[in-house]
């Protein structure tokens, strides 16, 4: 026993002390969005995010509320032969993390690629009942591209795939995000 | 940057005036005013109607309380119901197709409808509208 928490206190103390040296590397600025849309032609969800970015490693994650600004008509199976069809308002509480790498120049704009997951839970409820949307643990890959207007502005375009099980609204969505890096 | 407060200033306030004073702009003299309130409103309810008749259920309150008010069969893509005010309503929609069946819900409450005239508060038909159309 005395073995093991020697161990632990010296693995701790290397694993602390090198983490004390990335923070020291890495350049860790607050984030901001509250115009970030995803959407296909059947959906839309806007989302306000508040997180953090490292823009000297070039990553970032941040915490989203997203809904639909709207109540929408949806479909869900219940069974092998029954749909419910339901007017729907819903939220997603997620998290993102993404990295942002390459450089080049597209239309004049330093853009990146950028890869990352969103994860969260879908919640919701109905019209006409009281009983809510089943909360739905989704995560998602997310790829596209960053086009960086400057060091505190870019714009994320990219896409999601997005499994709320829902029968009349496709899972592929774009994801469209103008995020403010803070000084 | 004082211009800007100076137009946030003048708009809040204009917001505040144009609030205060909207009962005696709205003063009518011979505007219809009925001052007997409504005990009930108009219930619209929304099908797909494809010609065959669409089962509905209406229930008071919310769908999962399960209390039926009334079972019907719609042949025509509304119907209006006349029911007492206050209340919740919900309605199901039954579509049968080959393999499914879609069962289409939707809920509102109906609320009493007034307006205010020359400081009468005057009754109209409350109406809402209930959209069971299969997508």
């Amino acid at each position: 026993m005395k073995k093991l928490l020697i161990l632990f206190l010296l693995s701790s103390n290397i694993i602390f002390s090198q983490a004390g040296n990335d923070i020291q590397r890495a350049n860790i600025r607050g984030s901001l969005s509250v115009l970030t849309f995803d959407f296909n032609f059947d959906d839309l969800f806007w989302s306000f995010s508040g997180g953090i970015e490292d823009v000297q490693n070039e990553w970032g994650a941040k915490l989203n509320f997203e809904f639909r600004p709207f109540k929408k008509k949806v479909q869900i199976r219940e069974g092998n032969n029954i749909i419910r069809q339901y007017k729907e308002v819903v939220y997603f509480i997620s998290m993102d993390v993404d990295k942002r790498f390459l450089h080049f120049n597209l239309w004049g704009t330093d853009t990146q690629f950028f890869a990352g997951t969103r994860t969260g839970f879908l919640l919701g409820n109905y019209k006409g009942t009281n009983a809510n949307r089943k909360p739905k643990f989704i995560t998602t890959p997310m790829v596209g591209l960053c086009f960086n207007f400057s060091d505190e502005v870019n714009l994320k375009v990219g896409y999601i795939h997005f499994s709320d099980g829902l029968v009349n609204v496709p899972d592929s969505r774009v994801t469209l995000g103008l995020n403010f890096i803070l000084k | 940057m004082k211009s800007i407060k100076s137009i946030v200033f003048i708009v809040i306030v204009g917001f505040a005036f144009s609030h205060c004073t909207r009962q005696n702009d709205d003063c009518d003299p011979d505007q219809f005013c009925d001052t007997l309130p409504y005990d009930s409103g108009d219930v619209t309810i929304k099908v797909t109607y494809n010609g065959n008749g669409i089962p509905i259920i209406v229930y008071k309150g919310y769908a999962d309380q399960n209390e039926v008010l009334f079972y019907d069969t719609l042949w025509s893509e509304e119907s209006t119901y006349y029911l007492p005010l206050g209340n919740r309503y919900a309605v199901e929609a039954f579509y049968y197709e080959a393999n499914s069946t879609i069962i289409a819900l939707d809920g509102n409450k109906l609320k009493e409808s007034s307006f205010w005239n020359c400081d009468e508060k005057c009754y109209e038909l409350a109406e809402i509208e209930l959209d069971v159309k299969k997508l």
